[in-house]
């Protein structure tokens, strides 16, 4: 009796070792790459000519059309394309699958010449089937699927080509078009896997799909029939999952990996005068401000908007919460590095002395105006720079108090328009409707400031309709202008964004929108 | 005893149903809308209207649960909302890790805590018991996430004797392995050896004041072979609890330090699914620790018969 307790207590401890030793990988879904080699590499080393590139978190998914995060962004760029793309310059797109195109005169009919020959990793040669089937795959399950909503039909007259009819004109369409994530999949391997390319690779792009480790690693190589010539460079590329920042930059600073992108402050202070790596810093698309409820007591006077504009002292909080690190901005969101900045200086410096004399138009005297500074607490950048609005407004006479709220509850409260005041955020915009369109047209979809302006809104539609860029850019300016001048918002600063790379890595563009569709370009210093 | 242990399975199952309901209901009432969460801030209502039909997140809470329990009694965790991949490959992917984890840090509490107690309390008030009490409050007290930040400044950064971060499978070579799971496992074990040498170290000192000891001890046994012979059979039920309960802790409490030395493991699974609202994936990995967590205690329990024959169930 007693040994056959003994046995069972050893077999059941012994059950435990032996599923922890285990090490057969997991069996995933379906996939086309199941086929694929498997890589065998330590994860402290890497492959020679074999890219490695920190993520911060695992990629949720690989499908273009349904993920939302950047990890997974990260992926996609990589092993897909987009019939447009980004170019160097923020906010300009060119042809990219396409090879070239034409726009009937009345704006509504786009005719996409695709380029011959371009081969999805499958083999599979894309065709305008193919681009039909992944725009529709976008408008009816993507997380996208406003992007592309004023698609009302798409004809595919030849393999080549693609025609697209919008229900009204729309300048912003090739910009969405160009977005790394509406990409172009392999409608073949697409149904094969009934519509789920969660775990596969339906892709035509620069890098093919290895192998996707949860929670470790994506491992891809070079696409050897990949159609722009003598691209990609290197052999490999190896997306890294590690969550943590200090462990990522021993990583980086030992070789283990080659690049961070996105390196978050943390980071930057250690790997900054590193051996061998280098940082690259440039403004990113995290653009916060302070918003004006324009329908609440005192902010509703124009004067008093602008005179809060006046006395916030953005050099101040850009180099008390973020170290000096963010870009002012000095008239509107849309930053000075993007195509489409209106380049007015209205706010360039602060002027206390123009804050009171418009208070004091406005009839207003010192101590008169109480105001609410809402804030969520889980951003406690903005809570120390609400910390610091309060104190500014104070030198001008507005006394203000600030409240801290759970996030839940205060975009409960944004959104109802219960505050005066807010320290707050946005983040990813690349076309300059995406700027001003939902946030300063009367009703707009992200228009908490409650703003209106019938001039401001006839530009903003205008802006959206007119496809001729000289004549876009004018309208633009003319908004900006105004929507400065009428102050719904103080434009606090343009985070930036960095990528630390080690200094044998060459030949990557750093975006503004973190997007890594230059990682095509990246060779090794020799 | 086949019948108590009839008795204890059975007497499982009514814990694992209040356990599935609460981590149900809990899941639930985490703020935030699975489909923004999901889709972003760029997407339609009939998305979002379309997404919730798909995982059945329209239907009315009580349906949802029971389709999940009926899903779970013929073995269906469900898939992921997010990579539409099935619960239970994900958490067989992610259990090597896990295991392999808490079987090092157990290990390590083990061969270092239960002795480094006996020692402590064989030598009650002097200078090793002082040395074993000032270290185990210090491994009580240091957080692991600093542990194995500091770990990986002087180990990885400094000395370069082992990787950042990362798992390196069985398969891949056992050096290679072991190196990538050291510093994580030690982080982790610190504290659980901590409190394992604590309390086997106060189990030993009061066997030692127990009457048998006297008597062993006047029948002429002394030191080592009294110890060894009478005492630590005799402390072992304690021993036995503590390691059971932290083996518990230990698999679903790994969270951070996956997270520090990214490994892929269970934690860093349920740690994605909250970010995610990856409900079902959420669900399966929480009701599967705590299975794993009744599962434990049940082994210790029976466990207790074969260090003390005394105890019969």
């Amino acid at each position: 009796m007693k040994k056959w307790k003994l046995l069972t207590a050893v077999a059941l401890s012994a059950g435990l070792f032996l599923a922890g030793c285990s090490s057969e990988p997991a069996e995933y879904g379906s996939s086309s790459t199941d086929s694929a080699s498997t890589k065998s590499d330590e994860s402290s080393g890497k492959g020679e000519n074999e890219l490695v590139v920190a993520i911060q978190s695992d990629p949720s998914g690989l499908d273009p059309h349904t993920v939302t995060d950047r990890a997974a962004g990260i992926a996609i760029e990589n092993l897909y394309n987009t019939l447009f793309t980004y170019t160097e310059n923020y906010g300009e797109v060119e042809p990219s699958l396409v090879e070239s195109y034409d726009i009937s005169d009345d704006g509504l009919v786009y005719t996409l010449h695709l380029h011959d020959g371009v081969k999805f990793h499958s083999g599979n040669t894309m065709t305008s089937a193919d681009v039909k089937y992944s725009l529709e795959r976008i408008k009816d399950s993507g997380a996208r699927a406003s992007q592309l909503e004023k698609i009302s039909a798409i004809e595919t007259p030849d393999e080549n080509t693609v025609e697209i009819t919008l229900d009204s004109q729309y300048a912003p369409f090739l910009t969405y078009l160009a977005n790394p994530l509406n990409a172009i999949v392999d409608q073949k391997v697409a149904e094969e896997n009934e519509g789920n390319l969660s775990n596969v690779d339906a892709g035509s792009g620069p890098f093919s799909l290895i192998e996707w480790n949860e929670g470790s690693s994506v491992d891809m190589e070079a696409f050897s029939e990949y159609w722009e010539e003598g691209k990609p460079k290197v052999d490999g590329l190896q997306l890294r999952t590690i969550t943590d920042a200090t462990a990522r930059a021993t990583a980086l600073r030992n070789g283990e990996i080659d690049m961070i992108i996105d390196a978050v402050d943390q980071e930057t202070a250690v790997l900054d005068g590193a051996d061998g790596v280098v940082l690259e810093t440039i403004p990113g698309t995290f653009w916060e401000y302070v918003g004006m409820n324009c329908e609440s007591e005192y902010l509703k006077d124009v004067r008093v908007r602008q005179a809060v504009a006046y006395a916030i002292d953005r050099e101040a909080i850009n180099t008390a919460v973020k170290m000096g690190n963010a870009t002012v901005l000095t008239e509107t969101d849309v930053p000075p590095n993007h195509e489409y900045f209106g380049g007015e200086e209205i706010y360039a410096s602060r002027d206390v002395e123009k804050a009171k004399s418009l208070l004091e138009e406005a009839g207003y005297q010192e101590g008169d105006i109480t105001l609410k500074i809402t804030v969520g607490s889980d951003w406690q950048y903005q809570v120390d720079a609400a910390q610091m609005v309060k104190q500014q407004l104070e030198e001008v006479g507005i006394q203000s108090e600030i409240s801290s709220l759970e996030s839940g509850v205060y975009f409960d409260g944004l959104n109802s328009g219960d505050f005066d005041l807010t320290v707050c955020g946005w983040s990813g915009f690349v076309d300059v409707d995406e700027y001003l369109y939902d946030l300063f047209t009367t009703g707009g979809a992200y228009n908490q400031q409650k703003y209106s302006n019938p001039e401001v809104d006839a530009l903003l539609e205008e802006g959206r309709v007119t496809l001729d860029e000289t004549q876009r850019k004018e309208i633009y300016k003319e908004a900006q202008k105004l929507i400065a001048e009428d102050a719904p918002m103080a434009f606090l600063y343009m985070n930036s964004f960095t990528v630390a790379m080690r200094d044998d890595v060459k030949g990557y563009t750093v975006h503004p929108t973190a997007a890594t569709i230059f990682m095509k370009d990246v060779y090794f210093e020799e | 005893m086949a019948r108590y242990i009839i008795k204890r399975i059975l007497s499982i199952i009514p814990v694992l149903l209040g356990i599935s309901i609460v981590v149900f209901l809990a899941v639930r009432l985490i703020p935030g809308d699975f489909a923004t969460v999901t889709l972003g801030t760029q997407y339609t209502d009939e998305a979002a209207a379309a997404l919730r039909e798909r995982y059945g997140l329209d239907q009315p809470i009580v349906y949802q649960y029971f389709l999940w329990l009926g899903g779970i009694l013929t073995g269906d965790f469900g898939f992921s909302y997010v990579s539409n991949q099935s619960v239970s490959v994900l958490l067989l992917s992610r259990l090597p890790v896990t295991l392999e984890l808490t079987v090092l840090s157990l290990l390590l509490a083990v061969l270092v805590g239960i002795p480094m107690g006996y020692w402590a309390a064989c030598k009650r008030n002097k200078a090793p018991d002082s040395v074993a009490t000032v270290t185990g409050l210090l491994g009580i007290s240091i957080p692991n996430f600093w542990l194995g930040t500091m770990f990986i400044l002087l180990f990885s950064l400094t000395l370069k004797w082992f990787p950042s971060g990362g798992f390196v499978p069985l398969g891949d070579g056992i050096l290679a392995n072991l190196k990538s799971m050291i510093l994580p496992a030690i982080a982790l074990g610190v504290a659980v050896s901590a409190v394992v040498m604590r309390s086997s170290r106060s189990a030993m000192i009061e066997v030692i004041g127990q009457e048998y000891m006297k008597m062993a001890k006047a029948k002429g046994l002394s030191g080592v072979g009294l110890i060894f012979k009478h005492g630590i059979k005799n402390t072992l039920v304690n021993v036995l609890t503590i390691l059971g309960l932290q083996t518990g802790s230990l698999l679903g409490g790994s969270v951070v330090i996956e997270q520090i030395f990214s490994l892929p493991g269970v934690g860093s699974l349920a740690l994605q699914a909250i970010n995610n609202r990856d409900y079902l994936v959420l669900q399966g990995t929480v009701l599967f620790i705590s299975a794993m967590f009744v599962l434990i205690n049940l082994i210790v329990d029976l466990l207790y018969c074969v260090v003390n024959p005394q105890i019969r169930y």
